[in-house]
Order: structure tokens, then C-alpha cells, then sequence
């Protein structure tokens, strides 16, 4: 018998009951809607994070000294800084870069002390790479003229108990010698990002005024960076050209591993909602399907008796519930697409919580891919499909004379 | 030699509900030769159902021999025995029993489209047919759009359309008016004369068993009486 006949069939049949083949469908449809929103999200906030965990200070991708992120020892400085330096400025895939160096360092107030990551920083291009000149909210960033100038974190400031303009004393162990050097630094800017970490443990000074701070002779410990395009970050090329035996150069998703692994083991909870969720919605569909069989017993001992072979009969099944499933797919796919993008024109704000190390910054826009009206659908299609089976062989298996009772 | 569409020996059935038996049809010898118009009558439960049901495969045999077109149905697959149906037997029921989502048209072509049957000769077997019932421009309407009268044409299109050997016909006219019904009764009298389809009834309608070439009376699961009035098989 003819395929097209059979889904013709099918149609019909759903059609009978209008009311409940709407319902089911959109029952269905609205599950397959609800998980195309949820990737959405999910996606959305994975590339929030990303963004912000990038922008806000570490950039698409940092050098550093072999075993200087472990250790961070003062005098594992970056090999060949000079000609690194050159190499990048004419790599036609780095947008911009910067240079910092970094020490523990213990500050003091008149009132406290804290232990913070001190980063000497060029001011210009440090602009370019990240976020800590937005932050500032109260005084100024570190500019060219200044001096003896330092910006901490807000948290940090409370713990001080210091405001803009005070003094405070900074202490470090110096390069190759360990010799402590002590400086001061009037309080320039003091920066608020949501970081806890930022917030609370870094403070930022001027590079040439740590790097005599730390009789580093001009030595650096970092070169942050950004790529044109972001998504060589998760390529291996950036690794490949600049890491060798002295130097480590590592894109985001080695630096921030754990922010990776959220990302993973979101996708990880996609899969089990999209399993449950399909499961709930087949489940629904068997139960239509049953419901309009034990309706039309009479008419498949007819079939049956009209020379209706049993696989043809669970065939009708199966496309009814195939026809159930497109249907629900086109009503999925709409409602999934209007709301990830009637959602998308503000976001969802969750600005200020911190997710995996990193810290929104701005509204969550969920996000729109292909792959969700594709994955997601088929997905359906087949498990409708495999939950089709059974009530298809039950059809199957009907015998024309229980069927029909009396009559023949 | 006799050219016989049916022939059974023995044939009995026993249905068992629960710890009760009943024999429904109890060791019955019949032949129905080729062309024959006949009605098999008696009072309900005689076995009238549940021998049609039998012949044609529709319910499994207890014991004895049902062969029809020369072929022992007891010994079929169930496939075989739905491909044997589809292309051996025609059916016409008490309550017409159309597709209900299918058009006149459409229901006459389901037949024809099991036995994957061209569109263009299914087209033309179905306009033809729908001509020989009385129902041509009434193709695109589905049953529920068609009278009680209608319906009964449509399923005797669909019986007779994909040139079984043999119809089997249960109180075709039991739900329709003596008028409607009688002028079915001859349409199926002028197709059995003209066309030499084997015709048999399971019936309680006197008008039939009048028109009937051979009237078999069941009684209690077995024949009571077999009565040939007419012994000329029609070609």
C-alpha cells in the first residue's frame, strides 16, 4: 500500500477528534518548547559567562612563565619578553594585549591589613583588554602622569576601612633576591565588579612602578589578550604558536576550567530534561493512541477482515503518531523560537550572582540555534516513534471476529 | 466436474468462555458451486455467523476441512490469510462499516490499494463501479454525507470491485427500509447474474431467502435443511 495513502489515512484519523489531537499536540509541543528555551538559556548563560569571566580582567587568552600559574613565583618571569611582545603585535589574529606583572603582596592601613594579588598594569592597555576601569565607581582609574597611585577592590577597601585619597602601605618580596620592599600608595579609585574575588583580593598599581617595587628591571608575568575573533580561543593554534619550553600560553578554557565544566555539565542536565521531558510527552501520545484504538476496534476488525495485513495496521499507528509528532514539532519549534526571542529583547538579569568563579555582568539573553530545531525535533520524532511500537502492535494483533464481536 | 467456491467437511467450532463450552458449528459438510446466489437463514445462534466467519479465515477452525477457491484456509498464516481475503473474498456487512474518514471513492480504492493495483486502473475499476451501483457523482462524499441506502452501495462497490470469488454478505439489508433494501437485493441479484459472483447470505430477510438460488437453514451449529430451488449456476 502506498505510503502517502497511509499518512493520508493517518491525518484523517487525527482529525476526527480535532479537540484532542490539538491538545496532545500542543501538550507536546509546549515540552518540546520548553526544553528549545531552556538550551536557549543555558546557552545564553554559558556565553554571559564566558563573556564576563573574559572581559572582566583574565582576556581571551594569557602567557605566562612555565609553572608560574601553580606557583606563582615573582621570579618565573616570561622568556624573550621582548620579542613576544613583537611577535604579537604583528599576529594578524590578536586584536590587542597587555602586559602585568603580579605579586603577593600584604597591604596596610592605619586600621588593618590584608593580604592581596598585586598587578602592576599598563594603564592604556589594560583599558582594552579588561573591565576594571568600568568598575570603578568611586575616584579614578590609574592614569599615565600619576604616581604612587593604587586602585583596590570595594570589599577590600570595607576590610581597610580606607576611602579614596588615604594612604596605605604596601609590602612585597622582591625579584630573584626575596628582599621585602615596601612602598606607599595613596587609594586612586576603588573599583565594585559583583567578583567576590575581584572585589576582595586584587589591587591594582601602575607596571614600570612594580616593576621597581619589585627590582624586576623591566621583567613581566602576564601578557593578557584578546583574539578578532573569539572563537580562536578554543582553537589550538594560539597554543601551538607561542608555548614552548619556558612559556605557557593558554586560551579561556584552560584558564577558566571550571567555567568549562559548568558549561559541560550543563548540557549534561539538558540531556537528562530533554530524556524526561520526551518521555512524559510520549507517554502522552501512547495514551492518545490508545484511546483512539479502543474507539476504533469495530473499524480495524473491518480492516483486518478486508485483507489489512497486521504490519500495515501498525504502520497506521505509527504514522498517526508521527502526524501527532509534526504537528507538535511545528507548534514546538514556533512557541520555543517567539520565546527565546521575546525574552531576548531585555534578558533575564541575574547581574551581580556569581557562576562557576565568574560573575554576570549583564542581562542573560537566551540564545537561538539551529541545532535546537533540529536535535531537539528529531529527537522527539523517535522517541515517539519507539513509544508508538507498542500500541502499533497491539493494533496489529487484533483478530477481526473480537473485533467486530458480532456481525462477521 | 462441479466447480465448487466452498467446500467443507467436519467443519466445527466450539467457543469457551470461562468453564463453559458451546458449539457453535458442529461437524457441517457444505459445497457452494461457482455463481451460486445463496442464503443461509435460521433463528439466532444457529451457527449462520460463525460459519461465514470460518470460511473466510476470520475466526480459526476447531476441527474439520474449510477450503475455499480450492485452498484449505485452516493451514494459512495469518498474512496469507489477510492477502487470501484481500483477494478472494468480498464483504458486505449489516452496518455497511465504511472508513468513515475516507470518501465513496476512497473506500472503494482501499481495497485496490492493498493489492497495489495502478492509479489509473484503480480509477477507472472505481468509476465504473460506482456506475454499476447507481452512485456516479457521489465519489467525493464521505458516508456520513450518504443515506443508510448509499452506504450499503458503496460496500458492495468495495466487495465487488477487486473481482473476489466469492462475497459473503451478513443482514446486508437488516438496517435499511424494505424499498432501499430491496433494491440492493437486486442490484446483488443482477451482479450474481450477470457477473457470476458467488453470493452467500447470512440473512433473516424472507425477500432474500425468496431470490436465493439455495436456501440452507441452520439450526443449533448444524444444516437442518439445504434446499436447491433453482440448480441453474449462473455464468
Amino acid at each position: 500500500m502506498k505510503l502517502s495513502f497511509l499518512f493520508k489515512l493517518a491525518w484523517r484519523n487525527n482529525l476526527r477528534n480535532k479537540r484532542r489531537t490539538f491538545l496532545v499536540s500542543l501538550m507536546v509541543g509546549l515540552g518540546l518548547a520548553a526544553l528549545i528555551f531552556v538550551d536557549g538559556m543555558s546557552i545564553g548563560m554559558a556565553d554571559n559567562i564566558v563573556k564576563a569571566a573574559t572581559s572582566t580582567f583574565l582576556g581571551h587568552a594569557q602567557i605566562h612563565r612555565q609553572e608560574f600559574r601553580n606557583s606563582n613565583d615573582i621570579d618565573l618571569a616570561i622568556n624573550e619578553r621582548d620579542r613576544l611582545l613583537k611577535q604579537l603585535a604583528e599576529d594578524d589574529k590578536v586584536a590587542d594585549f597587555t602586559s602585568r606583572a603580579v605579586s603577593f603582596s600584604m597591604l596596610a592601613s592605619a586600621s588593618n591589613s590584608d593580604s592581596v594579588m598585586l598587578y602592576g598594569i599598563d594603564c592604556e592597555r589594560e583599558k582594552r583588554i579588561s573591565k576594571i576601569d568600568d568598575f570603578i565607581n568611586k575616584g579614578e582609574f590609574l592614569k599615565e602622569g600619576g604616581q604612587n597611585e593604587i586602585i583596590i577592590g570595594s570589599q577590600l577597601a570595607e576590610n581597610l576601612e580606607v576611602d579614596i585619597d588615604e594612604h596605605i602601605i604596601v609590602t612585597v618580596a622582591q625579584y630573584k633576591t626575596g628582599e621585602l620592599a615596601q612602598g606607599m600608595y595613596r587609594i586612586a579609585g576603588i573599583f565594585h565588579s559583583n567578583s567576590k574575588v575581584l572585589d576582595k583580593s586584587l589591587a591594582f598599581i601602575k607596571l614600570d612602578e612594580i616593576q621597581k617595587l619589585l627590582a624586576m628591571n623591566g621583567e613581566i608575568h602576564e601578557i593578557a589578550l584578546n583574539f578578532k575573533d573569539f572563537v580562536e580561543a578554543e582553537n589550538d593554534f594560539f597554543s601551538n604558536k607561542y608555548s614552548n619550553k619556558f612559556n605557557e600560553a593558554l586560551a579561556w578554557p584552560e584558564l577558566l576550567p571550571e567555567v568549562m565544566a559548568a558549561s559541560k555539565m550543563s548540557a549534561v542536565g539538558i540531556l537528562i530534561t530533554a530524556t524526561i521531558l520526551f518521555m512524559i510527552v510520549s507517554l502522552g501520545i501512547m495514551n492518545t493512541l490508545f484511546m483512539a484504538i479502543f474507539e476504533r476496534v469495530f473499524e480495524f476488525g473491518i480492516l483486518r477482515s478486508i485483507g489489512t495485513r497486521p504490519f500495515q495496521m501498525g504502520l497506521m499507528i505509527v504514522l498517526e503518531a508521527v502526524m501527532i509528532a509534526l504537528t507538535s514539532i511545528v507548534l514546538g519549534s514556533i512557541i520555543g523560537f517567539a520565546a527565546i526571542h521575546i525574552v531576548g529583547i531585555n534578558g533575564l538579569d541575574y547581574s551581580g550572582i556569581e557562576f562557576a568563579g565568574a560573575t554576570f555582568l549583564e542581562p542573560v539573553i537566551p540564545v537561538s540555534r539551529l541545532f535546537q530545531y533540529i536535535v531537539y525535533p528529531s529527537a522527539l520524532m523517535i522517541f515517539t516513534i519507539l513509544i508508538s511500537l507498542y500500541p502499533a502492535f497491539y493494533a496489529s494483533k487484533i483478530t477481526p471476529v473480537k473485533a467486530m464481536r458480532k456481525s462477521l | 466436474m462441479k466447480d465448487y467456491v466452498i467446500e467443507t467437511e467436519s467443519l466445527s467450532k466450539i467457543y469457551t468462555t470461562g468453564e463453559i463450552e458451546v458449539q457453535a458449528l458442529s461437524a457441517v459438510n457444505l459445497k457452494i458451486q461457482k455463481g451460486e446466489f445463496t442464503a443461509i437463514a435460521g433463528p439466532s445462534g444457529s451457527g449462520k455467523t460463525t460459519f461465514l466467519n470460518l470460511i473466510s479465515g476470520l475466526d480459526s477452525i476447531n476441527s474439520g476441512i474449510a477450503r475455499l477457491a480450492g485452498k484449505d484456509i485452516s493451514k494459512m498464516t495469518k498474512k496469507e490469510l489477510s492477502d487470501f481475503r484481500r483477494d478472494h473474498i468480498g464483504f458486505i456487512f449489516q452496518a455497511y462499516n465504511l472508513i468513515p474518514v475516507l470518501t465513496a471513492a476512497e473506500n472503494i480504492e482501499y481495497i485496490m490499494l492493498l493489492q497495489n493495483i495502478s492509479p489509473a486502473e484503480r480509477g477507472e475499476r472505481t468509476s465504473k463501479v460506482l456506475e454499476d451501483v447507481g452512485l456516479k457523482g457521489k465519489e467525493d462524499r464521505f458516508p456520513s454525507q450518504l443515506s443508510g441506502g448509499q452506504q450499503q452501495r458503496v460496500a458492495i462497490a468495495r466487495a465487488i470491485v477487486s473481482n473476489p470469488n466469492i462475497i459473503l454478505a451478513d443482514e446486508p439489508t437488516a438496517n435499511l427500509d424494505s424499498e432501499t433494501g430491496s433494491a440492493l437485493l437486486d442490484l446483488m441479484h443482477s451482479l450474481n447474474r450477470e457477473r457470476g459472483i458467488t453470493f452467500i447470505f447470512a440473512t433473516h430477510d424472507p425477500k432474500i431467502m425468496d431470490k436465493s438460488d439455495r436456501l440452507i437453514i441452520f439450526k443449533d451449529g448444524k444444516i437442518d435443511s439445504d434446499l436447491i430451488r433453482n440448480s441453474g449456476v449462473h455464468s
